[in-house]
């Protein structure tokens, strides 16, 4: 495409067009825009200078006349390298990484001298997780500036991320040979970095190789030298000189357990006799005697019979509690797998209580251990008796009263929870530790004033009426989450479908939150190359390709699912007015009210949908949970069981019955055991599909499980764990004939579960 | 045991900014850890509770490895992290010290794991790699004046000085310590600080002499 404009004309636009490129660099946008506007004025086809305003207006938050720009800088020439690279930017300010690499890519093919879009090409490229591309990218890059050894890096990795490890070893040695004998001081730590990168490389292909390049070097990372060598070392059965590396890492740091087991594992003593183990971590107790390890693990592998068994335990609990570790009982908690242990433990901890009259903080802390240990068996009683009593006998220490809500919030009483860590807390208000346990006790217990009136002792208001801003932007997933999940019960209590919107908005914060953890990689992509960690840097790709699959983000989404299921199921995103059974004058005064408490609820500045009532009044709202919330789910984590839990109830209720028996297949090749799956092949066997093809496909789906007897196929999945209760419950809810008098056992086996779990099931039953 | 103090990697960033949020005032967004363990891999520790020992050829199902605590605290089943030292060399081009040095950004220990000396063994192996690693001449770090436990740690237990204190430094307008140690590498071997009265020499036979 030709523009006929003469040449001294098009020079002048050009000068103009650079000022106005420079003034949009320098922030100053609206000047931006009015030389760009003047070139438009006698120049209407020049493109770049649309593409420019588009950029510039994007910057004032004029988004829809932005985008218009957009159209017709591509409309007048969709050709242009510089247009196309502006529009990148702009797609890239965006967050949208797809399109911004589409751009950059086309501003390099149509000749585009500006070897720096390479670079933000390859950006994109590794947002987009788009290997293939990538090395082209690199490679360009590389060629346009050879004497950086980021580039190197840059194209080595490119290599690596597409399992081209030869090439990527190549590259790698290329650039040290470059390099050589030219290295400045401050250059040694990047270099260092990158002969350990190489090694890994190495390693990849051949363990021998690696070992004999590893042995070579002599780098900064010691620590990382030595796990390398001592895990080439185990896996070429190389014992001998294992055990040595290994005992080094030990003199480095003796309080990393897998140290220990990996000496096990080099000295070959872990199926040798008990006695010459426990020799064995006697004397590196000696060697390291502030260490807990060589005096734990003992304890883990002698047998509660061992005659050795109870002194040394005796030992090891003893001398914690007269420290008054208030950890103790963590310490000791992988014992209670063993129950035969549970009981010596109980033994020896009754004993030394009773001869402790008239020693204070041993006292103290072994009515402290006592507690959790009756806790941790649900004999609350007792777990209420030892913490009152050291309460009793020192009713100072703040920690006593985080274990007494414990115990009550066990009973189910959480009321008095609060009551008693709420007195803790102000024993110590300087301490954030408290003040956070007590808010999250008070958002339990539904009271999401108080709760966040308390956090935001801590929080930096400025001008908020209170911290939750604070606490979005700092990211505390902790409180957001306990936040929406009070707001759940709230709706649930007083059916106010105002709190349900208020839960949904706190979950896509938890949503937000990860969004932005994920965005949080881009500026490293570049980053990482200067300082040479590519190790580091690969591990970060890694985690960033599960971030979404947390634990934190799937409870997130499990009540989410559950309020979408809910309102779609009721219809409630229907209702014109959410107040239609009250009065008029009762309607204003909610209103009013909904108008005043606006700065009470905001969790961001500018925000227009305080309540989450745009969450809720849509049209499709399982479109809305999959677009909004579960699709991140569904790319990073799409065979965990979990997703194909929620997937098939999503499926199911819109009536896909393929993709609802994927999920159940994957579930079932996770876990053929799992829990849930009797609830819900009976959901399907019952179901009223009534097409032929979906009748066909769910009986297909259903030939694995013997229905022939319904109640011997559900009860072949059933423990006596809260879980298999809940499913029970499911089925019960179901009402299916043959399988009506369910209620009663599920009554009797809700005995065994702790108050607050009987007290959640029972308001399930329907 | 149950406690394990090892490098903090990137998988462990989201437990430790959730750490920081339950213990102290000073917060960051999760970028700001990423830059630490981007830029100084080797300077940051932290301390986890652990399963108790597990053979090797014990592999959990993924059944298991789904069953982790939904608590920001825990990174897999039954580790969680309990306490952190978040730290770093000096790189603030303006700064007025130009040879190399480290700081230590952030240190705490849930309080229901205290008195157990973790808050100790993690500044002792970060020291460590800033000194061995990046060659720090010295780390300095701000301690609330308020703080004493911290101030007794520092000052008494891993012998930094007080080089003065610096008035509002903190958001609330409390005055801080600001101190420092100088590092010297060959002091600083962490399992130097046991009080052990046998040293493993590497070389003798760690099975010798033992009954079968």
């Amino acid at each position: 495409m030709s523009r006929r404009v003469p040449v001294a004309s098009a020079n002048k636009e050009e000068t103009s067009f650079k000022e106005a490129l420079k003034l949009y660099e320098g922030k100053q946008y609206k000047k931006s825009i009015k030389i760009c506007e003047q070139i438009l004025k006698k120049n209407s086809n020049y493109a770049e200078a649309y593409a420019l305003k588009a950029l510039d207006l994007y910057h004032l938050k004029e988004f829809e006349e932005s985008e218009a720009y957009v159209g017709k800088a591509l409309a007048k020439n969709p050709d242009s390298p510089i247009t196309n690279h502006i529009l990148g930017i702009l797609r890239r300010q965006q967050q949208n990484y797809k399109d911004a690499s589409k751009y950059f890519k086309k501003a390099m093919a149509s000749g585009s001298t500006n070897q720096a879009i390479w670079r933000d090409l390859s950006v994109m490229e590794l947002q987009n997780r788009d290997y293939k591309n990538l090395t082209k990218s690199r490679h360009a890059y590389l060629e346009a500036a050879l004497g950086y050894r980021a580039n190197w890096t840059g194209l080595a990795i490119a290599h690596h991320l597409n399992n081209d490890f030869n090439a990527a070893e190549k590259t790698l040695v290329k650039i040290e040979e470059l390099v050589k004998g030219k290295l400045s001081e401050a250059e040694l730590y990047e270099n260092s970095e990158l002969e350990l990168y190489k090694n890994e490389i190495i390693a990849e292909v051949n363990t021998q190789s690696a070992l004999k390049n590893l042995e070579s070097l002599n780098t900064l990372d010691k620590y990382s030298e030595l796990e390398t060598k001592g895990k080439y070392l185990l896996k070429l059965e190389r014992f001998e000189e294992a055990q040595k590396v290994y005992r080094e890492l030990l003199k480095r740091n003796p309080d990393d357990y897998k140290y220990y087991k990996f000496l096990e594992v080099s000295l070959k003593s872990l199926n040798k006799s008990k006695r010459l183990r426990v020799g064995l971590y006697d004397k590196l107790a000696k060697f390291y005697p502030k260490s807990d390890a060589p005096k734990f693990i003992p304890l883990t592998f002698l047998k509660s019979t061992d005659e050795e068994f109870e002194p040394r335990l005796r030992a090891y609990l003893l001398s914690q509690l007269k420290r008054g570790a208030p950890a103790t009982f963590q310490n000791v908690k992988p014992l209670y797998k063993d129950q035969s242990k549970v009981e010596v433990i109980e033994k020896i901890v009754l004993e030394y209580l009773s001869t402790l009259k008239d020693l204070p903080i041993e006292y103290i802390w072994t009515n402290y251990f006592l507690s959790l240990h009756y806790l941790r068996q649900s004999k609350l009683n007792d777990a209420l008796k030892y913490v009152e009593s050291a309460i009793d006998h020192t009713p100072t220490i703040v920690e006593l009263y985080i274990l007494k809500a414990r115990v009550l919030k066990h009973f189910g009483n959480l009321e008095k929870a609060c009551e008693t860590i709420n007195y803790g807390r102000e024993l110590d208000l300087q301490d954030r530790f408290i003040n956070s346990k007590t808010v999250k006790y008070y958002l339990r217990n539904n009271n999401v004033d108080r709760g966040l009136e308390i956090a935001s002792i801590f929080t930096k208001n400025d001008t908020s009426t209170n911290g939750l801003k604070d606490l979005h932007t700092m990211q505390a997933s902790w409180f957001v989450i306990e936040n929406g999940e009070a707001f759940y019960r709230l709706y649930k209590e007083t059916k106010d479908i105002k709190f349900l919107g208020l839960a949904l908005k706190r979950f896509q914060g938890i949503v937000k939150i990860f969004e932005e953890y994920y965005n949080d990689q881009l500026d490293f992509h570049t980053f990482c190359l200067r300082k040479g960690t590519a190790r580091a840097y690969l591990q970060m790709l890694n985690w960033e390709d599960s971030i979404f699959t947390s634990p934190i983000y799937q409870r997130a989404i499990k009540s989410v699912s559950s309020i979408y299921f809910h309102i779609s199921d009721e219809r409630l995103n229907e209702t014109e007015d959410v107040y239609e059974k009250l009065n008029k004058k009762e309607k204003i005064a909610k209103i009013k009210q909904a108008e005043q408490d606006k700065v009470k609820f905001q969790a961001y500045t500018d925000d227009n949908d305080i309540y989450g009532d745009k969450l809720i009044k849509v049209k499709s709202l399982l479109e809305e949970f999959n677009g909004k919330f579960f699709h991140h789910l569904i790319n990073q984590g799409p065979d965990l069981i979990f997703t194909n839990e929620i997937q098939f109830q999503l499926q199911y209720k819109l009536k896909k019955i393929a993709l609802v028996l994927g999920s159940l297949n994957k579930i079932i090749k996770a876990d053929e055991k799992n829990v849930r799956l009797p609830y819900f092949a009976l959901l399907l066997k019952f179901s009223d599909f009534t097409d032929v093809l979906s009748k066909k496909l769910i009986e297909r789906g259903l030939e694995r499980f013997d229905l022939k007897d319904l109640k011997q196929f559900v009860y072949g999945y059933i423990t006596d764990d809260y879980q298999s209760i809940l499913t029970l419950v499911q089925i019960h809810n179901l009402s299916i004939e043959g399988l009506q008098d369910l209620k009663n056992d599920i009554l009797e086996r809700i005995k065994h579960l702790e108050p607050y779990e009987q007290f959640e099931l029972l308001t399930l039953i329907k | 045991m149950a406690i394990t103090i090892r490098r903090a990697t990137i998988n462990d960033v989201q437990a430790m900014q959730n750490a920081n949020l339950h213990n102290l005032p000073e917060n960051y967004q999760l970028k700001y850890y990423m830059y630490h363990i981007l830029s100084w891999p080797q300077a940051s520790f932290v301390a986890t509770t652990t399963e108790g020992p597990k053979e090797l050829d014990e592999i959990e199902t993924e059944a298991e490895l789904q069953n982790i605590k939904a608590d920001p605290s825990y990174i897999s089943k039954g580790e969680k992290i309990v306490g952190y030292v978040l730290g770093k060399m000096e790189d603030d081009p303006e700064a007025a010290d130009k040879t190399p040095h480290g700081h230590v950004t952030s240190l705490s220990v849930m309080r229901t794991y205290r008195r157990q000396g973790i808050a100790e063994k993690l500044m002792r192996q970060a020291l460590f790699a800033l000194s061995e690693t990046f060659k720090a001449e010295y780390v300095s770090l701000h301690v609330r004046k308020s703080n004493r436990a911290a101030l007794h740690l520092y000052r008494d237990t891993l012998k930094f000085e007080v080089l003065s204190i610096e008035k509002s430094y903190y958001q609330d307008g409390e005055d801080a310590y600001s101190m420092k140690k100088v590092l010297k590498l060959d002091e600083l071997l962490p399992s130097s600080f046991s009080n052990a009265d046998e040293v493993d020499d590497l070389e003798s036979d760690l099975l010798e002499g033992l009954d079968e």
